[in-house]
Parts: structure tokens; C-alpha cells; sequence
């Protein structure tokens, strides 16, 4: 099973729900979306617009790799359970967000962690790269840390 | 400082009165009894101008003196000392550790912004013993050099921290002192050795008040610091919680009003703001929302990971005195987000995820990625 991730974030993200459901109806890949706030008329994926946490972190489980939204969140789902992670940035210029996505997206993927999908359009040959793609750590959470010997000296 | 007497010279109208009525007046120097009068005027000429159009006669006179004078003795007082020191009634800072931050944030102020004409900072009185009780205030004494405006800006700078000690409910007890014949006169220097917590032209951070005193508490019975979480719902907030995964802290997650999200685990209480987004309007009801908040919470340390949401919250921690900690979030990889470049002069400690933004913000660490 394929699982994507569009996020909570209250913009449409329409590009990409089109190109995956046109993929899975062109390849039959079984797809399940987490749609967020993307209206969109799936025709041969199974969806839902939004999941507990719990639920999210099964389906994670359970799936072979993930196509998801740029944004952090999404993100750290696929990685934090080692699944390949494909990502595509929303773009602001389309009105898909607030924010910019691709810095972070560029970033771990010049790190190995993530496939980075810019354009939709090149969606199937990422699939085919993340279906024997391993992801390179990265590198290592020190902020707690800090933040509990800044407490320490309060 | 005064030691405890006893009969109706303790009754608490008498005290107030009495403070009410000198407010120290006979204790300071001229040049910060000059100073005093000088701020006590521009409020009477104020409430006078105002009264003139609704108060006939001398009765306007009256009252605005009253008023003058009063507000001289809020403003320009140690109200909370009076309190908490010489009549017992309620005290803030009764703990240790927010006694002393109270005060590192006084030597971080003094260095950060320094005063020109002050030679010292110390402080005297039961500290300089070691003696810390319920009922402590700080006397603190700022030693100016020698000339007249000298005296009269370290004057102005004793005044700004007893209006910031009062918004924040801190006992402090501040004048300025011109000379050290004035020292010697009005100081016990024989039973007390003061504490300097300032001096001019010191290098470095300023000498540890907290050790000064009172050995530090053992790791274990340290309290755990009061922290407020503020940030977007979302991929701020999933940020915030990782950075902040097993810190010993109790905190209070405010975030928006959103209906998937859960209270995450550790966390005392969930509270909710409304999103500013981009209007002033909704601003200003998010303003009012942290004013009550932090209020609440008194948190002594805000930590966030920014957006809109959190600008109103940090900025009135930093008055009432709390700390500053911003984790920039992960998707700045070259540049701050706005909230974060708006915030980053007034963070205590600031983390970024990526190492290239230190580079343009020499301030900020380097923390890895939370991802």
C-alpha cells in the first residue's frame, strides 16, 4: 500500500492529489490519501480527509512507502518509522500555502533522507526510485539538550 | 534592612502612611530626591491640565497632588517590598530559584544595556548572610560616579527597575547612592559584606548571583521550571513537542482551536488562541487571550516555534520577566521565518535546526534536526 499524506494545512493541494490519482489508475497501485483540506474527486484511491494520530501512525506502519506534502509533519511520520519518503513542496506562487516547503525538501534530500518531487510530472519514475530507496540518517536531535541545560542555569 | 519593631509604628495604615507620605524621601541622596520630584511633577502638571476642565478652584490643586503623590509612591515606590518585607502580608519570589533569575535578569539588563555613570551594582541586607526567608526583598544599591548627571541617570535607571519590578510583583528595595562616604554612612558595612552583582567596565558575564548567596539545590529536589508552549497547530507544534522531548518541564501547550488536535502527552493543560493570521483586529483579540494567559501561567520560561500565534505571548513573557526560547522550524533551511527574524532580539535562546543560518544570525545554536 502506498500512503499520502496532504496534510492539515488549510490550503488545497490539488496538483499533487491529481497526479497521484491518475498514476494509480494508469499502474493499479493500491493508495490510500489522507486528503486534508484538498477537495478533490478520487477515482481509484481510497481516502479520507482527516485521521487521528493514532490511525496516521498505523497506516505508516503498514505501508510500503509514502508520497507525501512538504511539510515537516508529514514528513517526520514517514521518516521517524523508516519508510521512504517521497515529498513534494507545495508551492505559495500556486497558493497551495502560506509557507515555503522546497528549502526543506531540498535540504534533506541533498542529505539522502528523502526523494524530492518538484514537479508532479516526474511522480512515476520517484515511485520506482522509492520502492528500493533507504534513507540516510540525519543528523542527530541535540535541541533537547540544550534546551534542558538552559532550564538547568535558570 | 529595618529591624522588626513592635506597637502601633507596625499597624499597617501607619506603614502605608508613612511610606505614602516620605516614601524614602529623607533616606535618598539629592540629586535622586531631585530626580523623584522632578517625575512627581510631570504627573501633577498632567493630572492638573486634565482636572482644569472638571475640578474648580483649589480642590483641583489638591487633587492632583494627591494624585501626583500617589501615583509617585506606585510608580516610583517599593510598594511590594512594603508588603512582603515590612508587613508580612503577601509575597511573590518566595522561592529561590525565581528570586535569584529575578535577579540575573537585572545583571543581564545592566550588561546588555549599560547605564553610563554607574560604577556598581551590590546588594545588602539579610542576603549578604546567606539568609533567604518568606519574607525577602532585595536592597539593592546602585553606587554612581562622581557629577550631577551621573547621580541623575543612574537615578532614572533605579526608577526603571522599580517599574519593571512592580509590573512583575518582584520585592526590590533600590536607590542610588553617589559617593562611598554616603555608602559607609547609611550601610551596615561592618555586618555586611556586599554582593556585587555589577561592576563597570567587568568582562565576561556577570558574576553568578545565584552561588553567591545559597549552595544550589540538588538536582533532584529542584523544582521543575514553569514552561508555556505556544505555537501553531501543526507541523510548529509536532517541532516544539520534539524539541522539547523528555526536558524535564512542567508545561501548558496554547495553540489553536483545532479539531484534530489532541492534548500531547506531558502536558499540564491545553489552551487555546485565536490565529492573528494577518489581521490587526484578531491581533488584538490574541492579545488579550496571552495577556490572560500568561497571567495565569506565570510561566517562567516561553518556548515556541513561532508563527503570529506566538508574538503576543512572547513578547508579554519577556515583561513579566520570563524566558525566551525559539526553535526556528525546520523548514528554515537558508532564511528565518518572519516571526522568528521579528523575534530573534529578544530571545533568551534561540536554536536553529540548520547550520547555515548561523552564519547570518551569530546568536543563534545549532541544534540538529528534529526530524
Amino acid at each position: 500500500m502506498i500512503l499520502v499524506l496532504l496534510g492539515t494545512n488549510p490550503y488545497p493541494f490539488e496538483r499533487l492529489a491529481r497526479a497521484v490519482d491518475d498514476l494509480a489508475g494508469r499502474l493499479g497501485w493500491d493508495v490510500f490519501i489522507q486528503s486534508g483540506h484538498t477537495v478533490y474527486d478520487f477515482k481509484h484511491c481510497r481516502f479520507v480527509p482527516f485521521l487521528r494520530r493514532e490511525d496516521v501512525l498505523a497506516k505508516v506502519h503498514v505501508c510500503e512507502f509514502m508520497i507525501v506534502q512538504g511539510g515537516c509533519g508529514s514528513i517526520h511520520e514517514g521518516l521517524a518509522a523508516g519508510k521512504p519518503v517521497i515529498a513534494a513542496p507545495r508551492q505559495p506562487e500556486l497558493g497551495e500555502s502560506q509557507d515555503r516547503q522546497e528549502e526543506l525538501v531540498h535540504a534533506l534530500e541533498s542529505k539522502g533522507c528523502v526523494i524530492g518531487l518538484y514537479d508532479v510530472t516526474d511522480l512515476e519514475s520517484a515511485v520506482a526510485h522509492a520502492r528500493t530507496f533507504r534513507a540516510a540518517p540525519l543528523p542527530p536531535n541535540q535541541i533537547p539538550s540544550i534546551i534542558r541545560n538552559f532550564l538547568k542555569v535558570l | 534592612m529595618s529591624k522588626k519593631k513592635k506597637g502601633w509604628r507596625t499597624w499597617a495604615p501607619v506603614v502605608v502612611g508613612r511610606y505614602w507620605l516620605f516614601q524614602g524621601m529623607f533616606y535618598m541622596n539629592w540629586i535622586e530626591r531631585l530626580h523623584r520630584l522632578a517625575m512627581e511633577s510631570l504627573v501633577f502638571l498632567l493630572a492638573w491640565s486634565i482636572f482644569y476642565f472638571f475640578i474648580p478652584g483649589y480642590w483641583r490643586l489638591v487633587w492632583a497632588l494627591l494624585i501626583a503623590h500617589t501615583a509617585s509612591m506606585v510608580f516610583n515606590g517599593h510598594l511590594f517590598a512594603l508588603f512582603k518585607h515590612d508587613l508580612y502580608w503577601f509575597g511573590f519570589y518566595k522561592r529561590w530559584d525565581d528570586f535569584a533569575a529575578y535577579v540575573a535578569g537585572i545583571q543581564q539588563r545592566l550588561h546588555g544595556r549599560p547605564c553610563s555613570g554607574l560604577d556598581r551594582a551590590e546588594v545588602y541586607g539579610s542576603l549578604t548572610r546567606g539568609r533567604f526567608t518568606d519574607s525577602s526583598d532585595l536592597d539593592l544599591r546602585f553606587i554612581a560616579e562622581p557629577g550631577f548627571w551621573n547621580g541623575w541617570r543612574v537615578a532614572h535607571r533605579a526608577f526603571e527597575e522599580r517599574l519593571r519590578a512592580l509590573f512583575t510583583v518582584f520585592p526590590i528595595d533600590i536607590y542610588m547612592v553617589h559617593s562611598e562616604s554616603e555608602l559607609t554612612r547609611k550601610m551596615n558595612l561592618a555586618r555586611e559584606k556586599p554582593i556585587g552583582i555589577f561592576f563597570a567596565g567587568q568582562s565576561g558575564p556577570p558574576p553568578p548571583f545565584h552561588e553567591a548567596v545559597c549552595p544550589e539545590p540538588e538536582a533532584a529536589d529542584r523544582p521543575r521550571p514553569r514552561v508555556l508552549i505556544v505555537c501553531s497547530a501543526g507541523g510548529h507544534l509536532m517541532d516544539v513537542l520534539l524539541a522539547t522531548e523528555g526536558v524535564e518541564m512542567d508545561f501548558d501547550i496554547a495553540t489553536f482551536r483545532l479539531p484534530h488536535v489532541g492534548i500531547p502527552a506531558g502536558a499540564r493543560a491545553l489552551h487555546f488562541l485565536i490565529d492573528p493570521h494577518t489581521s490587526l483586529w484578531k491581533f488584538g483579540v490574541n492579545a488579550l487571550q496571552s495577556l490572560r494567559l500568561m497571567l495565569k501561567i506565570r510561566p517562567r520560561v516561553v518556548i515556541t516555534t513561532g508563527a503570529g500565534i506566538a508574538l503576543a505571548c512572547a513578547l508579554i513573557g519577556k515583561f513579566l520577566g520570563a524566558r525566551l526560547i525559539y526553535v526556528e522550524i525546520s523548514a528554515s533551511v537558508e532564511r528565518l521565518s518572519r516571526t522568528g527574524a521579528f523575534l530573534y532580539g529578544y530571545a533568551d535562546l534561540f536554536i536553529v535546526q540548520w547550520p547555515e543560518l548561523c552564519k547570518q544570525y551569530p546568536r543563534a545554536v545549532y541544534g540538529g534536526c528534529v526530524l
